[in-house]
Parts: structure tokens; C-alpha cells; sequence
């Protein structure tokens, strides 16, 4: 788990680069609270086949639920595994793209899901913590709620983009263009500060998934719930300008020195607006590009020095 | 510029983001009777508790900068409507207007005013837990079903049932209708607040606001409500008063 008072970046695989900041909460400064959100960033390949993978997760934070710093480091770390587990399983390029897209869909929410379930039990088990009776209303071993968290993962591969989340927090790609793309359809139903957990009993049934191409590349943000907290709600206006600002900085001073600013910006918004911990990873995709070895003349026009992100 | 770890240079005076930062809103509503039964001590000791309750909501919730407190206030007679309101007021700006008496006890009236303010459409969605206290001390003259109807509309809407509903009844036991009062309040611990006597009510009202108003801004579980959850924030009992028995409404 990445110290809050530092930010991270992994390394460009041809794909982009990723950077994670994550800060604790005004509020939680002021209860003595640690932070209890988390962040996982990852790059590699597999089979010759390069990917970026990264999890943030946000921990319930009260007593009900006074294991979710653990939970939440736990849930970055079993999505980091799933997606790159699930990379593996398809990087020998046999399987085609439609297929790589819905297995992600149908699979990778349940893998996900029970890879925590087990991580919580192993490390319940580890700490001794004692058993908790099961709930009278769902029959779940209550342990499970006391890691409660949310989870957002997201897998970048040659010609894909794989976002999934479950809860609270937002998921966004901001084009080439400008234009902002939340992939991921909104919880109706949920309000103030309720969420879905990885600790529901129906979890993996809790989850929203979306895959999207790779395209012209773009920047994907994931953020906890007190970013967007901060500027009204990500439906706002002002949570849009944040962004395109955001975006502006990136372009114009650059990922490493956005990503060193990052810590402060996040402490202010947390002192002056939500109070709430903040975690931020973007990740600056390239644009996808064609194969060397196409046998047929390329039809989009080749991307421009400076172009690429 | 200046060197930072990793032989990086970067700027040291990136401006920060823009976008119009805002604290997470408490709507915060009133629903006072001003019938004629609250003629004379009754209405002029909520006039006074309310307005002294402010400062020590205000105080109480200092140490929750990142909350905006939003007021509001309903009064029911003969119909409900908008004492302060329909826009809510923040907290320091709020100005408790002298409330008068006349007619009958539209309680049902007042409380599908409240649900029609406490709709997903009308509310933040990511505010806190809003903050309702009804204070009357009498019976709903509205008929039965239409109060049972609306307090069952306040039981289906999110914020309606997040909300922290305390009732606060005032006067003789056998004044008011305790049964239909209680309906309304959501916090198990907390019950009927009875307010026998001036002193009780003036009490009543600022325990009632000002420990609804902390308990919202600290929230409580942000996972999914446990099956038993009546409320999303949850209270201690009222202190016990200790009246005299000589200044009874």
C-alpha cells in the first residue's frame, strides 16, 4: 500500500503512464483517523503483450465496518491480481477481441469479488480477530462487512480499455478533444453517503463494467468519493471545470510535475471542502497504434509528434 | 524551477486546479404548528427556543468545517406553507421570523410539503443526512389517512428515510396525539420528546437541534444500511429534565 504522503507512477510500456496520489482526509486529521482509502498501480506484460493496470478502493470508515483500511488494501491488491490474471489468460492473442471484452464483463466482477472474500478471510484468520456471528438478515459471516469497501479497477491493453467499479467514486476518460466520458452508468438509487460494498453479500452482482477502445488514447482518472464530494457531485459543472483543468496543468507542466503538486491540491480540497480522505490515479494513455505488420495501407492519418499523451 | 527526487525538474508554482470547491450540504428543516391551541406561552417559548437555538447549533457544528448547514422552516395551521423557505438559508444567514397563531392543526399538509422538498430531485446527492424536527401540540386535524399516507411517502423516499425525524410534542399528555406523533420520528432511542413545561421546551428544542445536526455531519456508515437500520444517523436518549412543576403549559 503506497504511503498517502507520496504519490506513485509505474513505468511507460508503450501504453502510457499511470499516477496515483493519496491523501488523508481533513476530517479524519482531525478524529486521528488514518486514511482508509487505497491505491494499487501496475505494468508489465504477458505473452509479449503489454498492459497498465490499476485499483483504487475506498474503506466504510465507521465502527460498523472498522476493518476497511485493511479491506480496502485488500481490494486493490485482489483487483490488481484479477486484472492481470485475467490479461494473462487472453495475452496469446488467440482469443478474439469480442470474446477478451465480455469474459472481462461476465468474469472478472465475480473473480474479483471472491479473490477479497479470500484475501479478508486469510487476513481475519492471520490477526485472529474473533469470529463474528452472521447477520440475521443475510446469514454473511459479518467479518466480511467489517472490511467493507469499494473497489475501481481499470486494465489497458493494446487495443482496450477494461474499467469496472463497485460503490461510490467516479471513473472517467477525458478525450483527445476535450470532451468528457463517463463510461460507467450511474447508481440511481443510491444517496448521500450510501454505497455499494465488496462486502455485500450479492456483490458481484453490485458491479458496473464497461469496455471501451483504446483509440486515440485519452487520460482516465479514478477517484474516492471526496474528490468529486468537493466540487458538488461529479454531475456538476464545477467538478467538469476541475477536470478540464486538471488536464490543462497535465498538458501544459507535465505528468511529474502535476503528480508532485498533486498531494497539496488534495489536502486543500479535503481542509476547505468535503473533509474526506482523497485518492486520485490518472493514467495518460497513448494513442493505439496501428500493427507493423499490417499488410493493408493504413487508413487513419498517422498521430502527430506531441500529439500523444 | 527546482529539483525534486528522481533528477525531475518541475515547476514549484503550478496553480491549482480551477473549479468552485463546496462543502457537503444538511438541509435542516422545521415544521412548526402555529395553530390557535399554541396561542399565548406555548408559541412565544418556541419563538425564543428556536432563536436561541441557532447560535448553538452553529457553535456545535464549528467543528465540522467541511458542513453547510441549509435551513428551512414549514408552519401548519388550517393549510402548510413556507415560513422561511422554499430556498434554504445557510445557517449563519437564517432569521427565525415571529411565528403567529390561528386556525386548525394541518400536520398532514405540512409533512407532504416536507416529502415534496426531500425528493432525489430537490436534494444534493451527495449531501448529508437532512435534519427534520416537528414540534405540535396538538391532533392532526387533516384526516387519518392522509397523514398515515404521508408519513408512509416519507418512508419510501431515500432522503426520507436517511433523514433524522425527531417529534417534539408540547403540553398536557392527553393534548396531543402521541401515537400519530411518533409516526413521524425515525429515532428509536430518542422516542417522543415531551415537553410538559417552558423550561422543557426551550431545552428540548436545542438538545433536539443540535444533537440531529451533529450526528448528520459526523454521517455514520457510508456501506449499505444493516437490515435493522431504521435511520441512516442514530442518537443517544434525551437528557432527563429536571422541571418545576409550577410553569406547566
Amino acid at each position: 500500500m503506497p504511503s498517502p504522503e507520496e504519490f506513485s507512477c509505474t513505468c511507460d510500456t508503450g501504453l502510457g503512464w499511470v499516477f496515483g496520489c493519496s491523501r488523508t482526509g481533513a476530517a479524519h486529521v482531525r478524529a486521528r483517523r488514518p486514511c482508509e482509502d487505497s491505491y494499487a498501480l501496475w505494468s508489465g506484460s504477458a505473452g509479449a503483450q503489454p498492459c497498465i493496470a490499476f485499483a483504487i478502493a475506498d474503506g466504510h470508515g465507521d465502527p460498523r465496518h472498522d476493518q476497511s483500511r485493511t479491506g480496502a488494501a485488500l481490494a486493490v491488491d485482489a483487483g490488481i491480481a484479477e486484472l492481470v490474471a485475467f490479461h494473462r489468460s487472453y495475452a496469446d492473442g488467440s482469443i478474439p477481441r469480442q470474446q477478451f471484452r465480455a469474459g472481462f464483463k461476465t468474469d472478472f466482477p465475480r473473480r474479483a469479488t471472491r479473490h477479497w472474500r479470500e484475501l479478508v478471510v486469510q487476513d481475519a484468520g492471520r490477526r485472529a480477530l474473533p469470529p463474528a456471528p452472521a447477520s440475521p438478515a443475510t446469514g454473511q459471516d459479518q467479518n466480511f462487512t467489517r472490511y467493507g469497501t469499494t473497489l475501481i479497477t481499470a486494465l489497458v491493453v493494446h487495443d482496450s480499455i477494461l474499467v469496472g467499479q463497485i460503490g461510490d467514486g467516479d471513473l472517467l476518460l477525458v478525450m483527445p478533444d476535450g470532451s468528457i466520458d463517463f463510461p460507467l452508468p450511474r447508481d440511481p438509487v443510491l444517496a448521500g453517503n450510501e454505497t455499494h460494498s465488496l462486502s455485500s453479500p450479492d456483490a458481484h452482482l453490485l458491479w458496473r463494467t464497461a469496455t471501451l477502445d483504446r483509440g486515440q488514447g485519452g487520460i482516465i482518472l479514478a477517484a474516492t468519493d471526496g474528490i468529486s464530494d468537493s466540487f458538488n457531485g461529479a454531475e456538476s459543472e464545477e467538478f467538469s471545470i476541475f477536470i478540464h483543468s486538471l488536464v490543462d496543468r497535465i498538458h501544459t507542466y507535465g505528468t511529474e510535475a502535476v503528480a508532485a503538486a498533486m498531494g497539496s491540491w488534495l489536502d486543500r480540497f479535503s481542509a476547505i471542502a468535503s473533509g474526506d480522505d482523497m485518492t486520485l490515479v490518472w493514467a495518460c494513455i497513448n494513442p493505439e497504434e496501428q500493427p507493423p505488420y499490417e499488410p493493408w495501407p493504413k487508413t487513419n492519418a498517422p498521430v502527430s509528434a506531441g500529439q500523444g499523451w | 524551477m527546482y529539483l525534486v527526487q528522481g533528477g525531475i525538474f518541475i515547476e514549484d508554482t503550478i496553480p491549482i486546479p480551477d473549479g468552485q470547491v463546496a462543502r457537503k450540504q444538511l438541509h435542516f428543516f422545521w415544521l412548526a404548528d402555529c395553530s390557535d391551541s399554541m396561542r399565548g406561552k406555548k408559541i412565544a417559548t418556541l419563538n425564543q427556543a428556536i432563536r436561541e437555538a441557532l447560535p448553538e447549533i452553529q457553535k456545535a457544528v464549528a467543528a465540522y468545517p467541511q458542513v453547510d448547514i441549509r435551513m428551512r422552516a414549514i408552519k401548519f395551521s388550517d393549510d402548510a406553507s413556507w415560513h422561511v423557505g422554499p430556498d434554504p438559508v445557510p445557517l449563519n444567514e437564517f432569521v427565525w421570523p415571529e411565528l403567529e397563531t390561528s386556525g386548525l392543526t394541518a400536520t398532514a399538509k405540512a409533512l407532504r410539503l416536507l416529502a415534496g422538498e426531500l425528493s432525489i430531485e430537490r436534494m444534493p446527492r451527495r449531501g448529508l443526512p437532512p435534519v427534520c424536527i416537528l414540534i405540535s401540540d396538538g391532533f392532526c386535524t387533516d384526516p387519518r389517512e392522509e397523514y398515515d399516507a404521508a408519513i408512509t411517502e416519507l418512508g419510501k423516499i431515500p432522503w426520507g428515510i436517511k433523514a433524522v425525524r425527531l417529534a417534539i410534542a408540547i403540553g398536557d399528555e392527553s393534548d396531543y396525539n402521541a401515537p400519530e406523533l411518533l409516526k413521524f420520528a425515525n429515532q428509536e432511542s430518542v422516542g417522543l420528546i415531551r415537553a410538559h413545561s417552558p423550561e422543557e421546551l426551550v431545552a428540548y428544542i436545542k438538545w433536539a437541534s443540535v444533537s440531529a445536526s451533529v450526528a448528520s455531519s459526523r454521517g455514520r456508515s457510508r456501506g449499505e444500511p444493516a437490515a435493522d437500520d431504521i435511520s441512516n444517523v442514530s442518537l443517544e436518549s434525551p437528557p432527563q429534565m429536571i422541571t418545576s412543576n409550577t410553569d406547566l403549559f
